[in-house]
């Protein structure tokens, strides 16, 4: 068994507090993301649930022991790091099999792990090249190689794609993804990218400053997000925002003067002013005036697939609609917005959501 | 028509390489001139007897002149062999500790983030701006009152603490530019500190260990100060005292000079050729890519 618990973890730099008190439990086998914009304290973490940083407070607690004061290698974890962290005198080989070596493990034993690995990760033709001759992906692949032979109990990544290129971090992406499949081994993964985080996460612990914001399911911060700040995170091109006041029985607001739009939420007591949050690719287009607001195209961005219209609603900041690759419209059209309700978002004065009537369907 | 102008354009950016790859070259070859000639004048002179090197120093030693009697003087009166083991044990065993423990306060400033760190590193590095020889007196008293006159130890310790400032600096530069990564990689495969040091740092420095070694060689294999005032007995003269015997107060026995002078330089250009050999590596390891 190998869970892992925070409780109450904190870590300050002398009077700097980064991490103020997360509390979080993972489960045997899952595949957990940290997610946050810079700064917000997710490497840290890793690194404290690593040993490579000292916990101010609180406990680690893998597989029912408490970890604080153990060293990261007796802690049953292997990392994998941004930067590759390959050893640049040693061949692939002599990379993937030091720790072994370190450990007294017996020469067959290490042979036939590094084999395996290498059988994993495709690295068999590599493993007597050393780092500088590799390619990005494959320096990647080997430092993954090195965390695998190690045979851990939990998998670290600290933002292990964000040094390649686009293409290659996909590909990387759906390898790591199967890597889990079949090893099927807790690993908690770093990222600031919400793609990464969206698309590999079994949950997602969105963090800022260091706290939680909220963990959950992928769909489940897609579509039920805690707060306007998850709401903001999570989802590309973002959620937008428009300032709104409550009308009627507290479930339909109205922005902009619009007509009044019904959120399916349910209501509660809560100071305004408050924030209607639509998706941009939940918003229908249609003729001026059918809508619930009107507006100005101000930018088409055509993907080919799909557009990004952005609109002026008389905002700072357009507002993006997410529409067919086909849409015909161009710069300085006026177009009419229609929201459908049940994908609407509401969020009071602190930025904390109105919980939905039904939950999404998707979500057990 | 377009195809000309940039023919003859890239012919001329071509001819205007091979001049400036000449003017390059003939500097390079003239500072190379005037740095090695003395030691080529001083190997010359050394196969010539004392009426070849008087009469025509810039000859080359042939018929009358050439002589290896300088040669014969060095090896048969004096200890010269002694003087020499002297000379390299100092050389290489403070060389060794310099790179040693420079090397470990420069990792441990560079890594570790600890109390006075800022200031031990200070106090460290301070060492570069106060000559060892103004020292001198209070470091012979210490020898008197440590017995270690007349001891090469005596040579070895204050090579290595004259050189440690400078090691220290250039080393902690450099570290600070290591990967973090790394080491804490090496930290999580269950590596000590130690282990990390000496596997994972050292390999990683190794280009500019080669590089502080070099530059604190010659100072030690050359002083003449330290040896004449801590260790001038017999037994324990490095070359460059051994020589002295030859520069008497009235006459001076210049092949003998010259020629242990001649031998005096070999040891040291095996040990460049042993380090320049890792500068080199490091060099070629940045530039492709690492």
């Amino acid at each position: 068994m190998s869970d892992l618990v925070l409780k109450d973890v904190r870590k300050s730099y002398g009077d700097a507090k980064v991490i103020h008190g997360v509390d979080l439990e993972i489960r045997d086998g899952e595949f957990v993301v940290f997610v946050g914009p810079s700064g917000c304290g997710k490497s840290t973490l890793l690194r404290m649930i690593a040993g490579l940083e000292s916990i101010t407070g609180g406990d680690v607690v893998i597989g029912g022991e408490q970890v604080n004061d153990i060293a990261p290698a007796d802690r049953g974890i292997a990392m994998v790091f941004q930067s590759y962290a390959l050893y640049p005198h040693k061949d692939v080989y002599g990379n993937m099999a030091f720790a072994l070596r370190h450990a007294g493990e017996d020469k067959a034993v290490i042979d036939e792990r590094v084999k395996k690995a290498a059988d994993i990760l495709g690295l068999d033709a590599l493993l007597k090249r050393k780092p500088k001759e590799l390619s990005g992906g494959q320096r990647q692949r080997v430092a993954i190689g090195r965390a695998i032979v190690r045979d851990p109990e939990i998998f670290l990544f600290d933002e292990p794609l964000s040094n390649l290129d686009a293409a290659l971090r996909v590909q990387m992406r759906v390898e790591i993804l199967r890597l889990h499949q079949r090893l099927k081994t807790t690993m908690i993964y770093v990222t600031h990218d919400q793609v990464e985080a969206m698309t590999l996460a079994d949950r997602i612990v969105v963090l800022r400053d260091g706290r939680i914001e909220q963990v959950g399911t992928p769909l489940e911060l897609y579509h039920h997000p805690k707060n306007h700040f998850v709401a903001g995170f999570i989802g590309s091109p973002k959620m937008n925002f428009l300032a709104c006041d409550r009308v009627g029985d507290g479930t339909q607001v109205t922005a902009h003067g619009s007509a009044p739009i019904t959120v399916l939420v349910k209501p509660r007591d809560a100071a305004g002013p408050f924030t209607l949050g639509v998706r941009p690719e939940h918003v229908d287009l249609v003729e001026p005036g059918q809508g619930q607001l009107d507006g100005t195209i101000l930018v088409a961005e055509r993907l080919g697939g799909e557009t990004f219209l952005h609109v002026d609603l008389g905002d700072s900041e357009p507002f993006v609609v997410k529409a067919d690759g086909n849409v015909r419209y161009v710069s300085g059209d006026p177009v009419g917005l229609s929201f459908p309700s049940d994908a609407l978002h509401l969020f009071d004065a602190n930025g904390d959501a109105f919980e939905h009537v039904e939950r999404h369907a998707l979500i057990a | 028509m377009t195809d000309m102008t940039s023919d003859s354009r890239a012919r001329s950016s071509r001819a205007k390489g091979l001049s400036t790859k000449f003017a390059v070259h003939a500097v390079l070859a003239g500072y190379t001139l005037i740095a090695i000639f003395p030691v080529i004048l001083v190997v010359l002179n050394s196969f010539k007897n004392r009426r070849g090197i008087f009469t025509d120093p810039l000859g080359i030693p042939a018929g009358e002149t050439f002589s290896m009697e300088g040669y014969a003087t060095v090896l048969t009166e004096g200890d010269f062999l002694t003087y020499f083991s002297n000379s390299l044990i100092v050389t290489v065993s403070s060389l060794f500790l310099i790179l040693l423990l420079g090397a470990m306060a420069a990792h441990a400033l560079a890594e570790y983030r600890f109390r006075l760190n800022t200031f031990i590193g200070i106090y460290l590095i301070l060492g570069i701006m106060v000559p060892i020889r103004l020292g001198t007196v209070a470091i012979l008293e210490l020898m008197v009152d440590l017995n270690l006159v007349n001891t090469l130890l005596a040579l070895i310790l204050v090579y290595t603490a004259s050189g440690l400032p400078v090691a220290v600096f250039i080393l902690t530069e450099f570290m600070r530019t290591l990967s973090r990564d790394i080491k804490d990689c090496a930290r999580v495969d269950g590596l000590s500190e130690y282990r990390i040091f000496f596997e994972v740092v050292v390999p990683l420095i190794r280009p500019v260990l080669a590089t502080v070694a070099v530059f604190s060689m010659i100072p030690i294999w050359n002083d003449l100060w330290f040896p004449l005032i801590l260790a001038s007995g017999d037994a324990t003269k490095t070359v460059t005292l051994g020589v002295q015997q030859f520069i008497g107060q009235y006459t001076v026995n210049w092949s003998a000079v010259l020629a242990s002078l001649s031998i005096a330089i070999l040891p040291v250009l095996g040990l460049y050729a042993l380090f320049s050999r890792q500068l080199i590596a490091g060099i070629t390891s940045g530039a492709v890519k690492g």
